[in-house]
This record gives structure tokens, C-alpha cells and sequence, in this order.
């Protein structure tokens, strides 16, 4: 489990830093189908219930990741969305802000030590992602990855987590996600781009 | 036979508190079946009045059950459910019944042109039965689902009108919570992982389970996940340095809309916050929730005020004082002194209802002075005396003038304050709820007897405010004539024994 945290780290430092939204899409996508993977070779050792909400997350991979894939095509960026941060200050502040949450959030006895400040990294690198791209799918995208850093506190803790809270999670992330690209799509349709920076009118 | 009857009371308690969720729910999807926009009002009107039935009777019940409350691992209702589902209860009807004139004057949607009525009621009730699910939740886990949920049920509503603005004030919306909400998941699941290994299923987030072995998770990991909790609560609350999304999102959504959001959604989701603070606190330890949570309410009143003084749109007027009030609630809940949660039950109730009434009176007010919707409002008064009269009771209300309710229950959560000890902060609140107050006035004068801008003046029928306004009107006569004996009730007493 331990490799497969610092694994799905290294996607989610990679959506930090690569330019096109599809090469996003494919680590953040790689990313939930590891820990899919990883819930699923956990499966035999738990309850039916775990095998059901490994399940779920397999589901999800696959269906948010279709589902982004089909709305980039339908939205061709015309330009490139340029960054006024580079993609190595992205990556510091990323790894920065990752490494501070994951000092910070003391150990809460999940029997995987180094998979709970993965996943505690995770959700601050999902954050930062948000906070730092400028493309409206790749912000979604780091939502995404910071729900994954839940998921792999879920999969890594002795006893899981609650079937309903699990799916609960799961189905309330797939319905934002549908309706983060009903967003993008109409603000691609709106202001010819999904870039987020155009979305600045609104000031005091 | 008294065990029976005990027996049948909670079982019609656990009866009522799943139909408040699915009535609702049914009502959405039935609007969708309607084929005209007169059909679709009309199914929606019932709905409305249906769910607002099944709802009273949920809180006429826990009110007479107040020393009983039924608290199973699904349901809650207990005082705290039965006092922030008035105002769920309330401005949601009120919301569905008033959406008809907003809809027929808008001529532009998020939603494709022919579906738009029938999309924007089934968004809307859904929302208001994920609201209506919140308070009683009877766990942890379950209550962030609902809160998820109203976030993916509202995001759309917020950016009915589809332009640019309201494109960017839901797409924030939808952002800026979801990441809160992610952050408060981490914390819950953090919560669960460190508990005892006997409490590892959907049990071990009841309220009361997770009160009762809270003091069993080691005190770092619990302030960990509290903190964790609490800020990303705080985000969907819009509590202050938290709110960016708030401002954006109440100015350019649907009034209907917006008065669900600021009236009910955000004191929802401070319930939530309150019931966390009370099942974490053997761990976290009384002293740091209290004072975490008088933190954000000093912050929430200290960014406010400086915008209230501004020349601002008057419903982005309303979404500042909603972020100046929920600090007010956030305060009350901190204090924690009887007299503080009086103040929180009054403060609850009569903001909805001022709030509530003045998001309405901006539907025929944006008709009469279009460019109202990016200036502040003049000379209202002269141009339309009913609006007019609206936009006053609201802003009077809001202001805490005296004898409007929000004045009874600031002075409660003050001298609250003072009671329990926590004397400057208290007094730094009582200091920045004065200046809110001046900056309300000031805005309110403005807006009746200022100079207008709004050109030669319009005919437009504004006549379906003017029931609207008597009616909140005498509710908020009625609160602020019963404030006096709120402390003294049994529902605070209720509260008080709950809150410890």
C-alpha cells in the first residue's frame, strides 16, 4: 500500500507540472485506478462491504476519466492557457505546502504509517493544484486528487471505512465532477476559453 | 402500555424525519412530469406546501418531545434539529412560492432554454431536501454527505442566469466548497481511523458514540481532525478568512435562491460545526473549540464590517451581513453560556426571516432599477413605497435597530459573553457589531431618500411583495415580542442541557 501512496504522490505532482489537460487527466486517472488496484488486493483479508466500495472506486476512475476525456475534446483550447507561475515554482510550492501538511497531521494509527502522510500530502497537493492551475478541468482535476488522498486513508486503515460514507463519497464526487464539465463547457462557451483568470469580474 | 405509546411516539418521529427528506425529493422529480411553465409553478406550489406541512410537523413533535429527543444512528431530532429546521422550513417555501416571478422575467438560463423551469425546481427542491436532511443527520459521516449534497444540488441554481458573472460566482461556489469539504472529509475519516477498533463501522460516527469515545483518540490526532473539521465546515459556512465564495454566489443567484443559501444553508452547516464541537470536545478539550469557533466569529464580524460601510449592490449588501451574522451565531455557539444560546436560537430564526424577506424584495427591485443588480440602491422610497417598505423591515431587521429581533439576540449573545467570561471578546464584538449597525443605516437612508439613478420611473406591478412583507413582518414582530421569555423556555433549557 505504501508504494502505491507514494505512487499515486508522484501523479498528483505530475498534474503539478505537465501543460496539456489530457496528459492530466491520464496521471489523475492512473492514480484512482491504483487505488482501486491497491483496494482490490486488500479485498480477500477484509469484508464484502470493502470489496464493494473497491468496486466503487474502480467505477469512478473509469467514469470520471471518460467522462474529462470526452470534455476536453468537446472544448479545443484555441491557445495554450499560460501560467504566470513556471512549472518548477508550481512543483516547489506543491512539494512545500505537501511536505508542511504532512508534518503537521500527527499519525492516527491506520497501520500504514507512511501511506497516512501520503495521504495527507495528497490532499494538500489536490488543493494546491486547485489554487495554483488556471484551466477550469485541470482546478476539477485537483479536487479530484485531493478526494483521492481520502480514499487512500480509507484503503490503508486497518478497518476501512464505512460502506455508506464510502459510496456516499464516491457518488457525490462523480455528480461534481458531471457538473464541474457542465461549467467548463458553458464558460469555454461563454468566454472562448477555460481559462479561470477570465473569471475575475467579480470584485468589491 | 405507556412503553407502547413511548414506542409509537418515536417511531412517528423516525417516520416523520425520513419523509421531511423524501417529500421533497418527490415533489422535484414530480415537476418534472408537468408540460407548461403554469403546470410546473403549480405542481411546484404544492410541493412546496407539502413538504413545509411534513416539516412543521417534524419540529411541532420534537418541541413536544424536547426532553425525549430521539437520537439513532440515522436520525437526530432533538432541540438544536428542531430550531435550525424553522428556518429551512420557512424561507424554503417561501423561496418555492416566490420562484414564479423571477422565473418569468429571466431570459436567459444555465440550462437548455425548453427544460429551464422544470431543471431550476427539480435543482431547487433537491437542495432544499438536502438542507431539510442536514440538521437531523444522525451522524457525522451522514451529515457531510448531505452537505456534499446541497453543494451539487445549488452549484447550477447559483448560475441560473447563465451570464459571466454568475458563470464565475458558480463556478467558485462549486470550487471553493468542495475543496472546504474535502479538507472536513480528511478530518472525519481521520476521526474514525484513530477510535477504538470496536467503534470501526457506521455506528462509531453517531453523535453520541463519538461523544462518548472521542476522549479515547489521542489529543494531537484529535485536534488534527477537528481543526481539519472545522476549517473545511467553514468554507461551505463562508465564515471569514473562508467566505471569497459567498459575496459572488449570494449577489448572483436567483433571489429565491440566494435567501435558501444565506437562511438556511449556512445556518445548517453551522449546526453541524456545533454538534462536531460537542462530539470532539472530551478529546479536543471545551477551552479550544470555544475558542476556535470566537475566533472565526471575531474574524467573520472584523471582515464584514469595513464592506457594510461600502456604497455596495444591495444584494451583495445582504451577502456581507450574512457573513457579519453568521459570525454572530458563530460567537453565540463559542460563548456557550444559556443566555449566548438564546441568543443563537432568536439569531437563527429572525436573521432567516430578515434576510429571507430582503433577497425577495430585490425580485421586483431589480425590475424597477435594473442596474441595482452592479449599484446601490437610492431613492427607493419616492419610486416604489411597497419595495421600498420591504427593503426597510429587512435592513432595519438585519441593522439590529431596536425592536427587531437581531437586537434582542446580539444583546443575548453579548451579555452571554460577558456571563461565561470571555469579556474581550465580547466587547471587540459588541465594538464591530455598533459599526455594522452605523454601516447598515447608512446604507438603509441611502437607499430610501438618496438620489436616484434609475432614470425616468417605470410602471412595474410590484404588488406581490407587499403579503409577502406582512407576512415576515409579523413573524419578525412576534420573535422580537417573545425574545424577552427565550431565555426562560424550556427549548434553550433543551439546548443548554445538550450543549453541556
Amino acid at each position: 500500500m505504501t508504494v502505491i501512496a507514494w505512487a499515486c504522490v508522484g501523479c498528483a505532482l505530475a498534474v503539478v507540472f505537465v501543460r496539456r489537460r489530457s496528459t492530466a487527466i491520464g496521471f489523475v486517472t492512473l492514480q484512482s485506478l491504483l487505488l482501486a488496484a491497491a483496494a482490490f488486493a486488500r479485498a480477500p483479508s477484509r469484508s464484502p462491504e470493502f470489496l464493494v466500495a473497491s468496486g466503487a472506486l474502480l467505477l469512478k476512475a473509469l467514469a470520471v476519466g471518460a467522462l474529462l476525456v470526452w470534455s476536453v475534446r468537446r472544448t479545443r483550447e484555441p491557445h495554450p492557457i499560460v501560467n504566470d507561475v513556471s512549472p518548477i515554482i508550481r512543483l516547489s510550492l506543491a512539494l512545500v505546502v505537501a511536505f508542511v501538511a504532512a508534518a503537521t497531521v500527527p499519525g492516527f494509527d491506520s497501520g500504514a504509517p507512511s501511506a497516512e502522510h501520503a495521504a495527507i500530502a495528497l490532499v494538500a497537493i489536490g488543493i494546491t493544484i486547485t489554487a495554483l492551475r488556471h484551466a477550469t478541468l485541470l482546478q476539477a482535476l485537483g479536487l479530484l486528487v485531493a478526494e483521492n488522498g481520502v480514499a487512500t486513508i480509507a484503503t490503508a486503515a486497518r478497518g476501512g471505512v464505512p460502506l455508506l460514507i464510502e459510496l456516499g463519497a464516491v457518488f457525490d464526487l462523480m455528480i461534481i465532477v458531471a457538473i464541474a464539465t457542465a461549467f467548463h463547457s458553458r464558460i469555454f462557451g461563454e468566454f472562448g476559453s477555460g481559462d479561470a483568470t477570465a473569471l475575475r469580474g467579480l470584485r468589491d | 402500555m405507556r412503553l407502547r405509546s413511548e414506542g409509537c411516539a418515536i417511531s412517528a418521529l423516525h417516520t416523520l424525519g425520513l419523509a421531511v427528506v423524501a417529500v421533497p425529493v418527490v415533489a422535484g422529480g414530480a415537476t418534472q412530469l408537468a408540460r407548461t411553465s403554469r403546470a410546473v409553478d403549480t405542481v411546484a406550489a404544492i410541493g412546496a406546501l407539502a413538504s413545509a406541512g411534513v416539516g412543521v410537523a417534524l419540529v411541532l413533535a420534537t418541541l413536544l418531545r424536547l426532553d425525549e429527543p430521539l437520537r439513532t444512528g440515522v436520525v437526530t431530532v432533538d432541540a438544536a434539529s428542531a430550531v435550525f429546521l424553522v428556518p429551512i422550513i420557512v424561507v424554503g417555501a417561501a423561496s418555492a412560492l416566490l420562484s414564479p416571478p423571477y422565473l418569468n422575467d429571466s431570459k436567459r438560463s444555465f440550462f437548455p432554454a425548453a427544460q429551464a423551469r422544470r431543471l431550476y425546481y427539480l435543482a431547487f427542491f433537491w437542495f432544499w431536501a438536502a438542507l431539510l436532511a442536514v440538521p437531523i443527520a444522525g451522524n457525522l459521516g451522514e451529515a457531510w454527505l448531505f452537505v456534499e449534497a446541497t453543494t451539487a444540488a445549488s452549484a447550477m441554481l447559483v448560475a441560473y442566469s447563465g451570464g459571466r458573472h454568475a458563470l464565475e460566482a458558480g463556478w467558485k461556489y462549486l470550487v471553493l466548497t468542495t475543496a472546504g469539504l474535502t479538507v472536513a472529509l480528511t478530518g472525519i475519516v481521520i476521526v474514525y481511523v484513530a477510535a477504538p477498533a470496536k467503534h470501526h463501522n457506521l455506528g462509531g460516527l453517531d453523535w453520541t458514540t463519538l461523544s462518548a469515545t472521542s476522549h479515547d483518540v489521542p489529543h494531537r490526532t484529535a485536534l488534527a481532525a477537528f481543526v481539519l473539521i472545522i476549517v473545511g465546515l467553514a468554507a461551505k459556512i463562508g465564515w471569514a478568512p473562508v467566505h471569497n465564495w459567498l459575496p459572488d454566489a449570494h449577489s448572483e443567484a436567483p433571489p429565491p435562491v440566494s435567501a435558501l443559501l444565506s437562511a438556511a444553508l449556512l445556518p445548517a452547516v453551522v449546526l453541524v460545526v456545533w454538534r462536531t464541537t460537542r462530539a470532539l470536545d472530551p478529546a479536543v478539550g471545551t477551552a479550544t473549540t470555544h475558542h476556535l469557533l470566537i475566533g472565526f466569529g471575531l474574524l467573520s464580524l472584523a471582515v464584514a464590517v469595513p464592506f457594510l460601510w461600502r456604497p455596495l449592490a444591495f444584494k451583495r449588501l445582504l451577502a456581507y451581513s450574512s457573513l457579519e451574522h453568521m459570525g454572530v451565531i458563530a460567537l453565540g455557539i463559542g460563548f456557550g453560556s444559556r443566555l449566548a444560546l438564546a441568543g443563537v436560537v432568536l439569531h437563527v430564526v429572525g436573521h432567516a426571516l430578515a434576510k429571507a424577506l430582503g433577497f425577495y424584495a430585490s425580485i421586483p427591485l431589480l425590475r424597477l432599477q435594473p442596474r441595482s443588480i452592479s449599484r446601490p440602491v437610492r431613492g427607493l422610497a419616492r419610486l416604489d413605497p411597497r419595495v421600498a417598505a420591504a427593503l426597510a423591515i429587512s435592513l432595519v431587521s438585519l441593522s439590529g435597530l431596536p425592536p427587531s429581533p437581531l437586537f434582542f439576540s446580539e444583546l443575548f449573545v453579548l451579555l452571554g459573553g460577558f456571563v461565561s467570561g470571555s469579556t474581550v471578546a465580547a466587547s471587540l464584538a459588541a465594538g464591530l457589531l455598533a459599526l455594522g449597525f452605523l454601516g447598515l443605516v447608512h446604507a438603509l437612508i441611502e437607499a430610501m431618500a438618496g438620489r436616484s439613478t434609475a432614470g425616468p420611473r417605470v410602471r412595474i406591478p410590484t404588488r406581490q411583495i407587499a403579503p409577502v412583507t406582512i407576512v415576515f413582518l409579523i413573524g419578525l414582530v412576534a420573535l422580537a415580542a417573545g425574545a424577552i421569555a427565550v431565555p426562560h423556555s424550556s427549548l434553550v433549557e433543551a439546548l443548554s442541557r445538550w450543549a453541556g
